[in-house]
């Protein structure tokens, strides 16, 4: 009981704190508040956003978490750069193409067979890396000709990549809503017994979430390569798969399954670009960047989950 | 103890059919045991080859161990390397402190050990045998050059300059920075503004160059980048780019890379980079190489091996264009 209500006095207080904290360090950082800022942070949201999207979708149908969305986004980049040969339109299907067979594959041993989704992904991503190296033997794939850099170009001011991800995430909010596989993801993800005893198709359900999620995370994978102007194994150095896990959780999606919205993921997505920025402008160093990320991101998941709880 | 099948396999020499090329020595009997870098880093990809392929011509049984320059996985390495007491066990390191205990105990079992690439920790100065080091010094120092020069034909009075490494707290990258910023102090009107560190990863780099552009662009812009590799190098330009600057010439941006690539090396050619050095894997596998074939052949090897390095710009930039493309 007092542990009630001692979260009933101290969640508003949290959460106003941490805004107060960010909006302060946001207001005395030098260059913060600029338009040249304003871009460099849209911008460094496409890759994230666009493997948060698929992340969402696995969260909400109840699957919890892929491992292997960045090696999937990594993989992409190198079939990308490596089938540029056939021309861009067909190199861009091919490799999304390829990305939402090895997502499909997924779903199936996740959705049809009940396999834990953590074990098949970081499976999946260990297989993923193997097949990319006996291929690759480990060198740097260089594009053939410049077609790609039409992903590099800007519209208005914001890159082309930025502009896809909103596409993306409109249509995948969209599926969520407006079609029968919407309904169908969340009550998968709210009870699978319930859904399965309702008739259905949960195997077809977790194969198509599995599916979108690769493709897109093969789309972040293109817009990376582009970026990079050649792929290697290299561009998964990054922590390009946490980001998206801590995007969707800042987002209010319920880790358990059947709660979420890409749009609220995309929130998510900003705060982290946010904060990345403002930590990177005030000069702290790698450490105390790693630091205070984790720090304002555990500090925003926590805040936005207790709140829920709160709610229900 | 726990192999990693993914990272580590075994690459059995085979007694050569042919007999070995003249000069070569034959060491047939002797084991090396290499724990390196995976095939995951292009760089550490060639690195491997030039080394295991000069070795096998002396008919040397090596046993290689990859890792993902992953401290833990290191040290895990070492551990297994000492336990099949090998004649030499040659090193790649991730974190040169993180090391020091492994290397103490290969010492205490009597297993030598060939250190490559990043300096030894002092601590560690009398357990290993020998080490191979890239001149870390000189290959900041280089880039710390190329920008000095690329701002003064600019006719520039004053500029900032952004530096983003490798991993911090090896001293690789804490060698090279000094060097850098010993060049730098030359030109005391070009101040090196930032210092960021990440962990050898192409898309941070990008990433950060582009946010800080944008912190510079109200503060006099910044006019010249460092980067620890040509593979960092090519995401900044990509991002200078995004952000509407323009590319090295009159009044572009100049940046320098390092430890050059094929990418590198095109961008040179380009005119978008300034220039790079060497350092390239090709040249430091062939000197460690050698340095432990003439280890185990008895010979005395100094103490400390440094390969020189060079600085490449647009005007020797063919000479070095087919050492940085292996």
């Amino acid at each position: 009981m007092f542990a009630l209500q001692l979260k009933r006095v101290l969640l508003p207080g949290f959460t106003t704190v941490t805004a107060l904290l960010i909006l302060w360090f946001a207001v005395t950082t030098q260059g913060f508040f600029t338009l040249d800022n304003a871009r460099a942070i849209l911008a460094s949201m496409v890759f994230v956003g666009m493997v948060s999207i698929g992340m969402t979708l696995i969260m909400v149908s109840g699957a919890f978490v892929s491992m292997a969305l960045a090696t999937t986004a990594t993989i992409s980049a190198m079939i990308f750069m490596a089938s540029l040969s056939f021309g861009l339109p067909v190199a861009i299907a091919l490799t999304v193409l390829v990305g939402a067979l090895t997502g499909a594959l997924q779903g199936v041993a996740i959705g049809g067979w009940n396999a834990n989704p953590i074990i098949v992904t970081i499976a999946a991503a260990a297989v993923l890396e193997g097949v990319a190296v006996a291929f690759s033997h480990g060198a740097t794939i260089n594009p053939t000709g410049t077609s790609y850099t039409v992903l590099n170009a800007h519209l208005f001011g914001l890159p082309v990549g930025l502009y896809a991800l909103a596409v993306l995430a409109l249509t995948a909010e969209s599926i969520l809503r407006f079609t029968r596989l919407g309904p169908m993801i969340y009550l998968m993800g709210d009870n699978r017994a319930a859904a399965r005893a309702a008739g259905l198709p949960i195997g077809r359900i977790g194969t198509a979430v599995f599916a979108i999620a690769g493709a897109t995370a093969s789309l972040a994978g293109i817009f990376m390569a582009s970026f990079n102007h050649s792929a290697s194994l290299l561009l998964n150095r990054g922590t390009l798969g946490y980001d998206a896990i801590a995007a969707v959780l800042i987002g209010g999606a319920a880790i358990g399954g059947g709660r979420g919205s890409v749009l609220n993921t995309m929130i998510g997505v900003a705060i982290i670009a946010i904060v990345s920025d403002l930590v990177l402008l005030r000069g702290f160093t790698t450490g105390e960047q790693i630091l205070l990320k984790g720090l304002v991101m555990v500090a925003f998941a926590v805040g936005v989950h207790l709140r829920q709880e709160q709610r229900a | 103890m726990i192999i990693n099948f993914k990272h580590a396999y075994l690459a059995l020499a085979l007694a050569p059919v042919f007999p070995a090329s003249a000069g070569a020595a034959d060491l047939s009997g002797k084991h090396v045991m290499l724990v390196t870098c995976g095939p995951s880093n292009p760089w550490c990809k060639t690195f491997n080859e030039r080394i295991t392929g000069l070795l096998k011509e002396t008919g040397v049984k090596i046993t290689v161990l990859e890792n993902d320059l992953d401290p833990i996985q290191v040290n895990q390495q070492m551990a297994q390397a000492v336990s099949q007491k090998p004649d030499l066990i040659m090193v790649e390191p991730a974190d040169d402190k993180s090391l020091i205990a492994a290397v103490k105990k290969a010492k205490a079992a009597a297993v030598p050990v060939l250190y490559m690439d990043s300096p030894a920790d002092e601590a560690i100065m009398d357990d290993i045998a020998l080490q191979v080091v890239a001149d870390n010094y000189a290959l900041g120092k280089f880039a710390g050059e190329n920008i000095v020069e690329g701002l003064k034909a600019q006719g520039r009075t004053e500029a900032n300059v952004i530096a983003i490494t490798g991993s911090a707290g090896t001293a690789m990258v804490s060698e090279r920075q000094r060097g850098f910023m010993d060049a730098m102090a030359q030109e005391p009107a070009y101040k090196v503004v930032e210092v960021q560190a990440n962990n050898w990863d192409p898309v941070e780099s990008g990433r950060m160059a582009q946010q800080l552009f944008a912190k510079y662009a109200s503060l006099g812009g910044i006019q010249g980048v460092r980067a620890d590799a040509d593979y960092m190098a090519i995401p900044i330009l990509e991002a200078a780019r995004q952000a509407g600057l323009k590319l090295g010439g009159k009044d572009g941006l100049i940046v320098s890379g390092s430890t050059c690539s094929p990418e590198g090396i095109a961008a040179i050619k380009a005119g978008d980079m300034i220039g790079t050095a060497t350092a390239d894997p090709w040249t430091q596998g062939e000197a460690s190489a050698q340095a432990a074939i003439r280890f185990l052949s008895g010979e005395a090897v100094e103490k400390t091996v440094k390969v020189p390095e060079f600085r490449v710009t647009a005007a020797n930039v063919d000479q070095y264009g087919e050492v940085c493309a292996k």
